[in-house]
């Protein structure tokens, strides 16, 4: 269990890493406005392939990506009702409090529990590794709970 | 052309080569066909592949591959992990195929 936890986080960051390569791109639609693509999608060439990378049915990680953004969303496991109601309240709780995290989005996408969002502007104040041990970091500790 | 693949595939997973079935699945990928059916017929190909392949000699497997044929296998990998078809060895694919490249 632990085994598969590994591999699963590893393959997880080295997707992050080499999908984290981000810079600024100003909107081509609107002039002055610098939009996070991924949430806007206004061009199909500024976007690539999401990613998935999985550990079972109940537990992966979304990775889409763009010229200036990425969003990462997470399933995280719920066995049984509890879990599902845990789940519900705690991810509650985090993406009300989203302004405090900078990287959270305060909706999770369709079909997964959190979502983050991280644009170039974060990454030009944040450290990418620090970035990614972040995201690496809370998957853990929701899989020890 | 995939049928051909498949065949070969087949028979070098029968004469028990599952190294060379890899390999060989993996050359001249169909990417610009236009055609679903074609692309998924290969990714059934491929899985069938890594499929004969046993765990500890995923890592030789994988060292006998060349750059471009490990980055196609990176792309099935992630395709396989999209779909949910055996995640567990697919993540052990992705952690070798990473420390090659």
């Amino acid at each position: 269990m632990a085994n598969t936890l590994k591999t699963y986080l590893d393959a997880v960051r080295a997707s992050l890493e080499a999908c984290l390569c981000l810079t600024t791109f100003p909107s081509q639609q609107v002039e002055r406005h610098n939009k996070p693509e991924i949430e806007v999608q206004s061009s199909k060439e500024l976007l690539l392939t999401p990613l998935v990378v999985a550990r079972n049915e109940d537990e992966k990680v979304l990775i889409e990506s763009s010229v200036n953004s990425v969003r990462i969303s997470l399933k995280i496991k719920q066995m049984d009702g509890m879990d599902q109601l845990l789940a519900h309240w705690f991810c509650r709780f985090l993406m009300q409090r989203a302004e405090q995290f900078i990287v959270l989005r305060r909706k999770a996408v369709d079909g997964f529990d959190l979502s983050f969002l991280i644009t170039n502007t974060n990454l030009e104040k944040m450290w990418k590794h620090k970035l990614i041990d972040f995201v690496i970091t809370f998957m853990e500790e929701v899989d020890k709970e | 052309e995939v049928a051909q693949r498949a065949a070969e595939v087949e028979g070098l997973i029968a004469s028990k080569k599952p190294m060379k079935a890899v390999a060989a699945s993996l050359n001249r990928p169909p990417l610009s066909v236009p055609s679903q059916e074609i692309k998924d017929d290969n990714f059934r190909v491929v899985m069938r592949a890594m499929a004969a392949v046993r765990e500890a000699k995923i890592k030789d497997c994988v060292e006998g591959l060349d750059d471009a044929q490990c980055d196609t296998l990176m792309k099935y990998v992630y395709r396989a992990m999209e779909e949910g078809i055996s995640l567990s060895s697919m993540l052990k694919w992705h952690a070798h195929c990473l420390s090659k490249g």
